[in-house]
């Protein structure tokens, strides 16, 4: 079975005024192979924004890796390679 | 009846096809005393012109028994300024005022309205009242008016208020809801309405002064099939033992008092909100609790809730609270946003008009995130909108709120 992949969207002020707004339905957005296995969840804020090194808003993590200025393809993207480097290691 | 919490609550249905309500119902309640005065007016007829009356009245009424003017001499000068309708060659709006004292004290004073109900243990019990009379003054070019009319009678009552009662008053578009149907061809009458909230009471003995009143209203709203013939109001005023409400937001200017958020928290009895993605993750760290964000309810509007253990209700902050305040600022008392409160704004801003005594407890430190120039849109200072909301907390909807900073 395929591992699971968690997406996690802040959903601090900060983020959703600079667009983490359009991250929410993430969930529907992704395309059919992926949805199956993606798990989206919020974070009432990841603390990232108060980091001045941290990079642009908004900010997701994908499986703990911090992605920041996210959009819906960005994340999408950022999954897919995540969804490959998991593959490669099972197949190994 | 020290501690008692005097909940005010009103609701109105407007005359149908008319845009403006031709009643008028007014509080006001004084912080430093605790002293409430209420008054409902209808006016002559229906729409703009009796809403002038109905204005003018009300207003007037409450301002004299503020300012402890005889309630006769009120009375006169009510009539000597209203505008004399043409047709009718009289002046003319009906009032109720009910003024609480502070101790419980309560004095009501009524002319042209159905008498008040008052509610003890559940029920309807009687009060006595006694006469005042008014002399309706002849004023300059004032046309002769007939000799029933001359004099006011006014319904002067008084009486000590126990824990948990619950006044009624209503104008006659409750109690003559139902005119010309078959079931009642003179409306169901002041007792068939007391009746019904007689009911309503034994059915849902903790209901709000504010469900009562919406309650009431819609229960002759029905008898009228659905429109109204008069305009229908209806206030009630509910003697109770204060629901308490805190609302936690923003992390503590010190951090070294992040823990006493936490216990804050912790050990306030009543219902909690907290408003803010950063403060609800330090409360989580310091009770060892888990905050989990509801991504269902996709009303973009305000960003999304979440559930915490011991915790009601959890919100992003800033941007939820301007949309709690501008809810505030532009709503009637009375209305409910729906029963399927969309967003976590209308969340919280059912739950504070549902509390009576709210505390806010408003963390300071600044997320320097917020102060960034090319953020869109207005973030504002979070002390700045609980201020605001505060305000409006205290003047519109008569709460009892403190503000604590930390």
């Amino acid at each position: 079975m395929d591992k699971r992949i968690r997406v996690t969207v802040c959903c601090g002020t900060a983020c959703y005024v600079l667009g983490g707004s359009d991250l929410l339905d993430l969930g529907e957005k992704l395309p059919p192979e992926l949805r199956s296995r993606v798990d989206v969840d919020g974070e009432p804020c990841l603390g990232l924004c108060k980091d001045s090194k941290a990079g642009a808003r908004p900010f997701v993590k994908i499986d703990g890796a911090v992605l920041q200025g996210a959009s819906i393809s960005s994340v999408i993207d950022a999954v897919r390679s995540r969804a490959e480097i998991l593959d490669r290691g099972a197949l190994a | 009846m020290i501690g008692a919490f005097v909940e005010v609550g009103y609701a109105q249905e407007n005359k149908r096809g008319q845009r403006v309500p031709g009643d008028t119902f007014i509080s006001q309640r004084d912080p430093a005393t605790g002293r409430v005065i209420s008054a409902l007016s209808d006016g002559l007829g229906s729409g703009i012109k009796a809403n002038v009356l109905a204005t003018l009245t009300a207003t007037m009424a409450l301002k004299g028994v503020a300012d402890g003017t005889p309630i006769e001499k009120t009375a006169q000068l009510i009539m000597r300024t209203l505008p004399v309708c043409r047709e009718r060659k009289i002046s003319y709006a009906t009032f109720s005022i009910v003024d609480i004292l502070s101790q419980g004290k309560v004095r009501i004073i009524e002319y042209g309205n159905p008498s008040f109900a008052l509610f003890r243990g559940g029920e309807s019990c009687k009060s006595e009242h006694r006469e005042l009379l008014a002399q309706r003054r002849k004023g300059r070019g004032r046309q002769e008016v007939p000799e029933s009319l001359a004099t006011l009678r006014l319904q002067y009552s008084e009486f000590q208020a126990a824990p948990f009662d619950r006044v009624v008053f209503f104008s006659d578009g409750v109690s003559q809801a139902g005119m010309g149907g078959r079931a009642h061809p003179f409306g169901w009458g002041r007792d068939g309405a007391v009746e019904r909230m007689q009911e309503i009471l034994g059915e849902n003995p903790g209901v709000s002064a504010r469900e009562l009143a919406r309650l009431t209203v819609q229960e002759a709203l029905i008898r009228d099939g659905y429109s109204a013939k008069d305009d229908i109001s209806c206030g009630v005023i509910y003697f109770r033992e204060p629901r308490q409400l805190l609302v936690l937001t923003g992390p503590p200017f010190d951090k070294g008092r992040d823990s006493e958020a936490g216990r804050i928290v912790e050990e306030f009895k009543g219902r909690k909100i907290i408003a803010g993605g950063t403060t609800a993750n330090l409360v989580a760290r310091e009770l060892g609790r888990s905050v989990v964000v509801d991504l269902h309810r996709l009303d973009k509007s305000v960003p999304p809730g979440a559930t915490m253990e011991g915790v009601d209700l959890v919100t992003e902050g800033i941007i939820t609270l301007g949309h709690v305040a501008s809810t505030l600022e532009s709503r009637a008392d009375g209305s409910r946003s729906s029963l399927l409160l969309s967003n976590p704004a209308d969340q919280v801003v059912e739950m504070l008009l549902e509390s009576d005594s709210i505390r806010f407890v408003v963390g300071t430190r600044i997320n320097e995130a917020h102060q960034d120039p090319s953020m869109p849109g207005d973030l504002e200072i979070r002390r700045n909108v609980v201020k605001r909301i505060a305000r409006i907390l205290e003047d519109k909807y008569l709460k009892d709120v403190t503000i604590d900073l930390i």
